[in-house]
């Protein structure tokens, strides 16, 4: 009684298919993808190892002495320190490489969406439910057709990155261009200026402190990855995470843990104190 | 089954303590629990003296469901009597098994409980009914047409000469390392799993940790996706897998030789993965295959009593990996249950559970599949 009309829609088979035919016949496509992101990946992290850990710490406490003040360069040393000495320290660069790559890509395509969304109502429409499927996709389901595409490793790992992260940094692109003052524009029109004088002197940086939150929520989104990027081959604080919950070592996952949420915070107060840096 | 396996092994600490907690909410669950094909037994069951219900435990992994769906189905209508199965974990089993609250358990893996089983089985508690299949393995594996070929997708032979951990070096341009071409890639077993860090182990011991990059996957659903990825583009890979699997039933794998395992080996694998030696003073003594996991039936000796004939068919109840490997992968690949599967191994292995019955009890069974 009352049961529910089937009406037998393969849609989970039409999937199966296409992602299967993608398999083998986008193999070529997928595989210089992979290397075209792989290469900057891999020096990234390279890079960042290289250094030696006082010299990234010393950078961080500059930067953020000079964004948000002595209070944050203390406590970032002495969180940075604390990573070091539980002996995650290369797991806590090549997570910052993958967070860095994810929202260097997510920056470089959110912001010329916003912008093209900001101009067009129908682009918005467009974008909305796009925007909405990509942040409450659960990732696990993209996780399988990635890793039967691409493989392993930090490719996959950083495109599912920018899948969950990128959104903010979109939507708040085309919210902060949308709320510059229209009386602001017209003043800015009857002094003739062009439309692309307008978008770069009058509207990005009147939206800039909109973008900077935009970017800024992007960051931790990318962070938040971590975990799931290292369930599919890309190592990092995440990798010390899933150690600590297969072996039921509950210390290791939380020291794990932990050092993810020093590393969050400390972005996090760096990159909102350059939102507040930035008076138009 | 490496899963369950590897987990159980962590789980068992914690397992003691809450053992006693859980094993409540485990008999609360039995209730609720009962199929529908005990539904026409009353709850006076003790009243009826015949064919009282058989208990099997479900151990949550997927060749132990088919072997109980299989089971299951010659018990009830072969044999006649009600059958249930009762979702627990391994320490939960282990003390339902001695109680007598479970029956049967089809895939009973004594390596991690091996202590229990013997202790168990000298007092008389638990009565074992020999291996359920021919083999239980893990091991290093490439997909069989870097070996052999395969001219339907023409794919050629790679690798022709690959059969053992020793031909691997020459190889390794085949399986490069994206990050590192000049080295090869292996899939490891998933992060935090003792296979993990003895696959580390015997690579160093086999001279390949200086070629060979590991790659490793935090969750066994990575590795599958991986493998699955790889096979379909016919590209060449190596990886550390189990069976048996769904996957090795799907995707045509070669079992690379080991030195054979010896206990000497095993015991200093055992130290190295206890860190009591250091991963570079690791040599060739390191290096030998995993032990075959010996994988058996077992049952209460009050079954025994009040269900002779079925402990005499559960005795014969054993099958091939390799069977059980193909059965494995329709039930994934097919999406169906693990009854749906049983029907299919009744319908292509006719001789195999023939063997187990006698004739009239086959007829039973037979004409129950229609």
């Amino acid at each position: 009684m009352g049961e529910f009309p089937k009406l037998n829609i393969p849609l989970a088979q039409w999937i199966d298919n296409g992602v299967d035919w993608l398999t083998v016949e986008g193999a070529g496509f997928f595989d210089i993808l992979s290397k075209i992101l792989l290469a900057p990946l891999v020096w990234l992290e390279r890079l960042l190892l290289w250094v030696p850990w006082f010299v990234v710490i010393l950078l961080v406490a500059l930067v953020a002495w000079r964004m948000a003040g002595w209070r944050l360069a203390v406590g970032a040393s002495i969180g940075l320190f604390f990573i070091g000495s539980v002996g995650l320290w290369d797991h806590a660069m090549k997570t910052l490489a993958l967070v860095i790559a994810g929202t260097i890509l997510a920056v470089v395509v959110a912001i010329p969406t916003g912008i093209a969304m900001s101009r067009s109502d129908w682009f918005e429409r467009m974008m909305r439910p796009v925007l909405d499927l990509m942040q409450t996709m659960p990732s696990f389901v993209y996780l399988v057709p990635a890793l039967m595409l691409l493989g392993m490793g930090k490719v996959p790992a950083v495109l599912s990155t920018f899948i969950y992260a990128v959104p903010p940094a979109i939507r708040l692109t085309n919210l902060g261009i949308r709320q510059v003052p229209a009386d602001v524009l017209e003043a800015a029109k009857s002094f003739g200026t062009t439309p692309g004088q307008l978008l770069l002197k009058v509207q990005l940086p009147l939206a800039l402190p909109t973008i900077m939150a935009g970017i800024n929520q992007t960051i931790m989104m990318a962070l938040a990855m971590v975990v799931v990027a290292s369930m599919i081959g890309a190592s990092g604080l995440g990798t010390e995470v899933l150690n600590g919950i297969a072996r039921l070592e509950a210390g290791r996952g939380f020291v794990g843990g932990l050092s993810i949420v020093i590393m969050a915070i400390i972005i996090d107060r760096i990159s909102q104190s350059m939102t507040k840096a930035e008076p138009h | 089954m490496q899963s369950s396996r590897n987990i159980r092994r962590y789980a068992s600490a914690m397992a003691v303590l809450l053992a006693s907690v859980l094993f409540l909410t485990a008999c609360g669950s039995k209730t609720t629990d009962t199929p529908a094909d005990s539904a026409g037994t009353a709850p006076k069951q003790e009243a009826e003296k015949p064919k009282q219900v058989i208990k099997l435990a479900d151990l949550q992994w997927q060749s132990l469901w088919i072997n109980n769906a299989i089971a299951g189905f010659i018990i009830k209508n072969g044999y006649g009597y009600p059958i249930e199965t009762v979702e627990m974990t391994t320490p939960i089993m282990q003390q339902a098994l001695v109680k007598g609250d479970i029956d049967v358990v089809t895939e009973m893996w004594t390596g991690n409980i091996i202590e229990w089983y013997k202790e168990v089985q000298s007092k008389k508690q638990v009565i074992d009914l020999g291996p359920v299949m021919d083999r239980a393995v893990q091991g290093w594996y490439v997909p069989a047409y870097m070996v052999k070929g395969d001219a339907e997708r023409g794919i050629k032979a790679t690798a022709p000469d690959l059969k053992s951990v020793a031909d691997l070096e020459k190889y390794i341009h085949l399986f490069p390392d994206p990050e590192e071409p000049s080295k090869g890639l292996m899939f490891n077993c998933i992060t935090g799993w003792e296979c993990a860090k003895i696959n580390r182990i015997k690579l160093q011991a086999y001279g390949l940790s200086d070629v060979i990059n590991v790659q490793e996957p935090g969750a066994s659903a990575a590795l599958d996706a991986a493998i699955a990825g790889a096979y379909k583009k016919g590209e060449p890979f190596f990886t550390y897998y189990w069976e048996p699997t769904w996957l090795v039933g799907t995707y045509d794998m070669i079992l690379l030789e080991e030195p054979a395992f010896t206990a000497e080996c095993n015991a200093s694998i055992q130290k190295a993965l206890h860190d009591e030696v250091a991963m570079d003073a690791i040599t060739s003594e390191f290096g030998c295959a995993y032990e075959d996991a010996l994988v058996t039936k077992a049952v209460t000796p009050a079954l025994k009593e009040r269900a002779p004939e079925v402990v005499t068919f559960l005795e014969k109840f054993s099958l091939k990996t390799d069977d059980l490997n193909k059965v494995s992968s329709y039930m994934e690949l097919e999406k169906k249950t693990a009854d749906e599967a049983a029907a299919y191994f009744f319908k292509n292995y006719p001789d195999v559970w023939k063997s187990w019955v006698p004739a009239d009890i086959a007829a039973k069974v037979e004409s129950a599949l229609k």
